[in-house]
């Protein structure tokens, strides 16, 4: 019997099964919550979770993409600062841009800073980490000298730009809306279109993906330059949603995406993840992060509790695959 | 005290499937230079690691110095006095000479439980000294020549008090004066009381050194004689003296108009001076010693690392080639020595990696056609007989010949005009080795030019029109088939000096 449900395993229907695993847990963590405070699952405080995790999850789509072809990008907090600081002080000086403008030209500022580290990264062949790490430091530093310092608050920018985050189409917050769009893009993007399956190729096998004639370079620079433009277009919504621009915005927040892609079944280790995963991961950390506090939880044992659940997803990840490798052998007829 | 210090009997070794050591004998005198010589996959590497304790064999006795024992791992070896030396050395490369010779066994202060450096570095400039060598033993590994490393195995080796030292291929990566030093060392060992087994290709290093030699052959003991009492062409025929069974398909294909020309191809520090055609619908067997440049020849061919000097041209027009990419537009298809490794993606389905190559033809403006892909890779599965229950199963859940033949079908995607495989049946059971060889006629007769790489002689002259050899990165011969015999090509791989042009 046991090996029958061994033998039916792989890790397609792994997959499904760890997200219906995430799925059921946030349901689970959702209910207690509300039983322990009936103003979980009220209107008001739906919209407010959905908002924030919107922009988690746009980033955490990016870094999925990044992390499948083995790299990472440390530096998309810094990105999100900087775009967020551009577009703050444009509208602060223009108080008629269009909203539509004040976001391509956010998406621009992180294009160009995805681009720079998709270069370094492929063509001059750095660590990921490393180049990461290092733009985010220079990113970081160009959001405080083209901020002055100072911070850009509620009162300079005009309303038109302050509603981005508040207004809402359909009956649905614009933020959740560009967030489910994006989401629907991905979805496609990585399943059914050639660039989709070379990123994973890439990622899974580069010698590979090399001898099939599948070209890294442009496959690389493609993936981050992705990662800046979301990070771009994350820095406008943060901005217009917190009403204040600051040199320290979102510091620390890559590694939150980083969490939310790992909770997501995403491996560090490169092409294996998938979009419905990721979303869950960052809806799962969106739960956390709004259902603990009104519960009374400290935000010291938040942490704690945020960073415990990531290490029991990955534990569960590592035994589950050590699992169906070793049924792989088994089955192959030597 | 016996006159042998090792003496191995009826060693039987068995994988899954394959029977790497059937019932072979060995004898190593005390104080001797034995070379242990045969083909590839003859055996040699499961045997030496049998002795070193690696592999437990299945049957059979090992007795060292008169006393039956039994190896649990390769520390039981090296604490009886056994050390290997590979050919591709296996050091720590960002640690110290003194590090690698004692790492493992450091000396060890006793009282305060701290290594002792002063006396380790001493030691190891000692032992280094006795091998005639002068370098400081505080160098760091990586800046050393492989001689030099191969020094510092010996070296590692006799700090552990070793009496017996298989060296395995040492002299493979070496100049003429490089192994002139190593064999001096050699002998210096041995008169000092080391028995070393030798393994080698190169007939100089075991005439020059050797004072017995014993040949394995398919995984037996073929004998053992005195060097001096042994032609070279009598060791020949014992090394291969294996008759070619009906395992080639008959050879349909017809040899058309030239495809591919290589002019003076040269790669720093890997091969030189390579000129030699390729025809439509011929095999062209390329052959040699692992480590002539074969694969390194096919791989600057195919743009994985671009060539340095010299031409190529693809029906006649000049061409230059930087990456797969431009090969594969071209027509040119590689099938990678380590399909594992290099040619598919073991996690994901058959059908993903039938058409990595050539997403482009099912999909319409980027868009991907799933149910077109799959039809084609499932009918190329189906032509090249890839044993599975569906195209759906993973890459991971075949044997290595049906992997390889899921990488044959993935070639076959692509528009492609040249073939060349890189030992395409290296690591295949007899079943799929006769499966691909009919696959490579095929391809042949339907008027692709072949180019197989393959260090299997009997594959190289079951299959091949004209037989390229190449030694140390140089090509010494090119035969057509009629006149190529196993005793010529492996004369062409063992000698350097007549190079042809």
């Amino acid at each position: 019997m046991k090996d029958n449900i061994l033998q039916s395993l792989n890790l397609e229907k792994i997959a499904k099964f760890r997200e219906l695993g995430l799925l059921g847990f946030i349901i689970l963590l959702a209910i207690i919550i509300q039983l322990l405070n009936p103003a979980f699952l009220t209107f008001g405080n739906l919209r407010d979770l959905l908002t924030n995790t919107a922009i988690l999850s746009i980033l955490a789509l990016g870094m999925m993409l990044v992390l499948i072809t083995r790299g990472i990008d440390l530096s998309i907090g810094a990105t999100l600062a900087l775009s967020g600081m551009i577009t703050a002080l444009t509208v602060s000086a223009y108080g008629n841009l269009h909203p539509l403008l004040a976001i391509l030209l956010g998406i621009m500022v992180g294009i160009i800073c995805g681009v720079i580290l998709g270069l370094l990264v492929s063509k001059i062949g750095i660590l990921p980490i490393i180049a990461s790490l290092g733009l985010m430091n220079v990113f970081r530093g160009l959001t405080f000298w083209v901020g002055g310092g100072e911070w850009v608050s509620a009162y300079q920018m005009p309303p038109s730009f302050k509603s981005i985050a508040t207004s809402s189409f359909l009956g649905i917050n614009t933020l959740v809306l560009i967030a489910v769009v994006i989401f629907l893009l991905f979805y496609y993007f990585v399943n059914n279109t050639i660039t989709g399956r070379q990123i994973y190729a890439v990622g899974s096998n580069p010698d590979s993906a090399r001898v099939s004639g599948i070209n890294q370079t442009k496959i690389l620079i493609l993936v981050y330059t992705i990662m800046g433009g979301l990070s771009g277009l994350a820095g406008v919504l943060w901005v217009s949603k917190f009403a204040s621009a600051q040199g320290d915005t979102a510091t620390g927040y890559e590694l939150t995406v980083i969490a939310a892609c790992i909770l997501g079944g995403v491996s560090i280790a490169g092409g294996v993840g998938k979009v419905t995963g990721v979303l869950l991961g960052a809806i799962l950390l969106g739960v956390l992060s709004n259902g603990l506090p009104l519960i009374n939880v400290s935000p010291f044992w938040q942490m704690g509790i945020e960073g415990m659940i990531i290490l029991i997803a990955v534990l569960f990840n590592t035994n589950v695959k050590m699992l169906v490798e070793k049924n792989n052998l088994l089955r192959r007829e030597i | 005290m016996t006159e042998h210090i090792l003496e191995l009997n009826g060693i039987t070794k068995e994988f899954p499937g394959v029977k790497a050591l059937d019932n072979v004998q060995f004898e190593l005198k005390t104080g001797e230079i034995h070379a242990l010589m045969g083909e590839n996959g003859a055996g040699k590497s499961t045997f030496i690691k049998v002795i070193t304790g690696v592999h437990q064999p299945n049957e059979g006795r090992i007795k060292l110095e008169g006393e039956e024992i039994t190896f649990q791992g390769p520390k039981d070896a090296n604490a009886k006095g056994i050390a290997a030396i590979y050919q591709h050395v296996t050091n720590y490369p960002d640690l110290s000479i003194t590090e690698n010779i004692y790492m493992g066994h450091e000396k060890i202060n006793k009282k305060t439980r701290m290594i002792n450096w002063k006396e380790m570095h001493q030691d190891a400039k000692k032992l280094l000294e006795s091998l005639g060598s002068k370098l400081d033993p505080k160098t760091e590994m990586s800046v050393l020549s492989v001689a030099q490393q191969q020094i510092v195995e010996i070296a590692k080796a006799l700090s552990s008090n070793a009496k017996i030292i298989i060296m395995d291929e040492p002299t493979a990566a070496l100049t003429h004066r490089e192994s002139e030093e190593l064999y001096k060392i050699t002998e210096r060992l041995r008169d000092e009381g080391v028995s070393i087994i030798f393994i080698s290709h190169r007939f100089e290093d075991m005439y020059r050194l050797a004072d017995r030699v014993t040949v394995f052959r398919d995984s037996q003991y073929i004998g053992t004689w005195n060097v001096v009492d042994i032609t070279n062409d009598d060791l020949i025929v014992a090394m291969v003296g294996r008759e070619i069974k009906q395992l080639f398909p008959d050879k349909t294909n017809i040899i058309k108009e030239e495809v591919l020309r290589l002019e003076k191809l040269g790669q720093i520090g890997r091969f030189k001076d390579i000129s030699i055609n390729l025809h439509r619908g011929e095999i062209l067997g390329i052959t040699g010693l692992v480590g002539a440049g074969r694969s390194e020849l096919c791989q600057a061919m195919f743009g994985i690392e671009p060539y340095d000097e010299g031409a190529m041209y693809f029906e006649g027009t000049r061409i230059s080639i930087d990456n797969p990419t431009d090969a594969i537009k071209l027509g040119i298809g590689y099938l990678p020595e380590d399909r594992q490794a290099q040619s598919l993606i073991l996690q994901w389905e058959i059908k993903q990696n039938i058409t990595l190559a050539s997403l482009a033809q099912y999909s319409k403006n980027g868009w991907l056609n799933e149910k077109k892909e799959r039809e084609i890779a499932k009918e190329l599965a189906e032509k090249v007989d890839v044993k599975t229950n569906s195209v759906f199963s993973l890459a991971s859940s075949l044997s290595g010949g049906n992997q390889q033949k899921v990488s044959v079908a993935k070639l076959l995607t692509t528009d492609l005009k040249v073939i060349i495989f890189d030992e395409p049946t290296k690591g295949v059971d007899i079943g799929a080795k006769s499966a691909i060889y009919q696959i490579i006629v095929d391809l042949a007769s339907s008027g692709y030019g072949i180019i197989m790489v393959s260090s299997e002689m009997p594959e190289v002259l079951g299959l091949s029109d004209r037989i390229a050899v190449m030694c140390e990165g140089r090509l010494t011969k090119v035969m057509g088939n009629e006149e190529a015999t196993q005793e010529k090509i492996l004369e062409a791989a063992m000698t350097k000096e007549m190079a042809v042009h």
